[in-house]
């Protein structure tokens, strides 16, 4: 699993989870904040469907941290204001860009979990379509010569 | 006359603000909670997003709490804010084709690939008061999303097994038998810069990444008014919807630390409109073409994706004939926060012009007087 599949679910999984995580990391690793949690912005862009044309829709209110594991640097982005989540973020970039043999075992486990909750996403947003599938217009030609 | 200043009225303004919040509360309802407001006030949330130009659902739905429902004054709240902090990143475009749809139609054809999904929409539904919701329960709004749930009948191995499709965009099939216009290189930026009003300000003529970011986060009546104008007859464009679609799509950024490396932050919520028109003129090797407008903004928000695909299209005019087609005319005024800031200015103190105003008057009328 790489950085964009992984925080591609972990940005949508319980806060529970992602608490339970922080602590397995802090308890195993030593941990330096390097830019605690905080409130700031992403401008958004969007390209045009023919020419391609590149514009700026707006910002994105993000909370990010920096944090080092062990030495190793980690970077936690998340929407809306949430430094708890942005710092866990940050605790697993950081663990999963380790060499360091010792965090094999919580990677594996963590990955389980994500995989898990990657497909109780997808289950939900299938179960989101189902109903808009209901909507589908089913055309009947009224009259044709 | 010399100006006079004039000092008062502090106690006035702190007195009138407390009296504001009371107003909010003064007849003892519960508080409205963000919770409320971001769920059942979707599409004025959505608003407030998109013209305060800050995709935050929850701050919005606070700015409307704030602002007593007042859609321009919550996206004035959500700009100050966006103020004060800083930008930290910017994001990869994003992929609208990769969207998972709420809603997607078309108005050119009626077989479109992956078919139409009219989604949540109040569009073919009677404009009739539903009184029903007057006194609407906490019981009753469990037992209609019960029953809605109940009648789907939802297949469990369906949601297991299935995947959300993507779907093709709907002006590929007149892309394929070259009936779309390509912009030339020479008509677009291709510097790779992307110009931002955030950052320079408006300077005519402007290029359309300008006038797209202007026009997403313009106030939606201002959009709605010009695009209206020019089809009502102050213009030349003949729209048709190519697609319309609602729907979330991924947001992802380069990684700041381990720059090969792309980072997703979640899922946002637009609408996106393409707008054909019939191209005035021919190409170069002299056929018929259209083109197409384009409309996107944050939030679900149809009349404005549209009539921004309109103006895209209105705006192209060589020569301006009408309000629409005038980029600076457009631009200048659809700005929510800035027209009702200027036409808010009118409730200060202008004492000291209207008296200038009114010794010129007097002085004109003695003049007269004495001439008689």
């Amino acid at each position: 699993m790489n950085t964009r599949e992984r925080t591609e679910i972990a940005a949508e999984v319980p806060e529970e989870l992602l608490a339970l995580w922080k602590q397995w990391i802090e308890t195993l690793g030593m941990v330096d904040v390097i830019h605690p949690a905080t409130m700031g912005l992403v401008m958004m862009k969007a390209e045009e469907s023919v020419a391609k044309e590149v514009f700026h829709v707006g910002e994105i209110l993000t909370t990010d941290a920096t944090v080092t594991v062990d030495g190793v640097l980690g970077y936690g982005i998340v929407m809306g204001n949430h430094p708890d989540e942005a710092y866990t973020l940050a605790l697993l970039d950081a663990i999963y860009h380790a060499s360091d043999l010792k965090w094999t075992n919580t990677k594996e486990q963590i990955d389980v979990e994500l995989m898990y909750q990657g497909e109780k996403q997808r289950q939900q947003r299938q179960q989101e379509y189902k109903f808009i599938q209901r909507t589908m217009v089913d055309f009947e030609v009224m009259d044709a010569d | 006359m010399a100006y006079v200043a004039v000092r008062g009225g502090q106690q006035a303004i702190k007195e009138a603000e407390k009296l504001l919040h009371y107003y909010r509360l003064k007849d003892g309802e519960q508080p409205i909670t963000i919770n409320q407001i971001r769920t059942q006030m979707r599409l004025a949330v959505d608003k407030a997003m998109s013209e305060g130009s800050l995709y935050d659902p929850d701050l919005a739905a606070l700015a409307l709490k704030q602002a007593e429902g007042d859609a321009i004054e919550a996206s004035f709240l959500l700009r100050a804010f966006r103020s004060t902090l800083p930008r930290q990143a910017y994001t990869d475009a994003i992929d609208t084709s990769k969207m998972e749809i709420v809603r997607r139609i078309s108005a050119t054809f009626k077989e479109v690939p992956g078919g139409q999904y009219l989604g949540p929409t109040r569009d073919y539904t009677k404009r009739l008061l539903r009184m029903e919701l007057m006194e609407e329960t906490e019981a009753e709004a469990k037992a209609t999303i019960s029953e809605f749930l109940e009648n789907l009948n939802l297949n469990a191995e369906e949601v297991e097994s299935g995947q959300v499709p993507t779907f093709p965009r709907v002006i590929n099939l007149l892309k394929e038998e070259g009936l779309i216009h390509v912009p030339t290189q020479g008509e677009r930026n291709t510097d790779g810069s992307v110009d931002d009003i955030t950052r320079d300000a408006l300077s005519f003529p402007t290029s359309r990444a300008v006038r797209l970011q202007a026009m997403t986060r313009g106030e939606t009546g201002a959009l709605l008014a010009f695009a209206y104008s020019s089809v009502r007859g102050y213009g030349d464009v003949h729209p048709t919807i190519g697609e319309l679609r609602v729907g979330y799509v991924p947001v992802y950024m380069p990684h700041p630390i381990y720059p090969e490396e792309t980072i997703a932050l979640g899922r946002i919520l637009v609408t996106e409109a393409e707008i054909v028109v019939r191209q005035q003129d021919e190409n170069v090797s002299g056929a018929a073409q259209f083109a197409v407008g384009y409309g996107l903004c944050f939030g679900h928000n149809e009349d404005k994706a549209i009539s921004m695909g309109i103006l895209d299209q209105t705006m192209v005019a060589e020569n301006p004939a009408s309000p629409a087609q005038d980029e600076e005319f457009v631009l200048y005024h659809i700005d929510g926060i800035e027209s009702s800031g200027f036409i808010s200015h009118f409730k200060l103190p202008h004492y000291v012009d209207f008296q200038a105003e009114l010794q010129r008057v007097r002085s004109i009328n003695r003049k007269e007087e004495n001439e008689v």
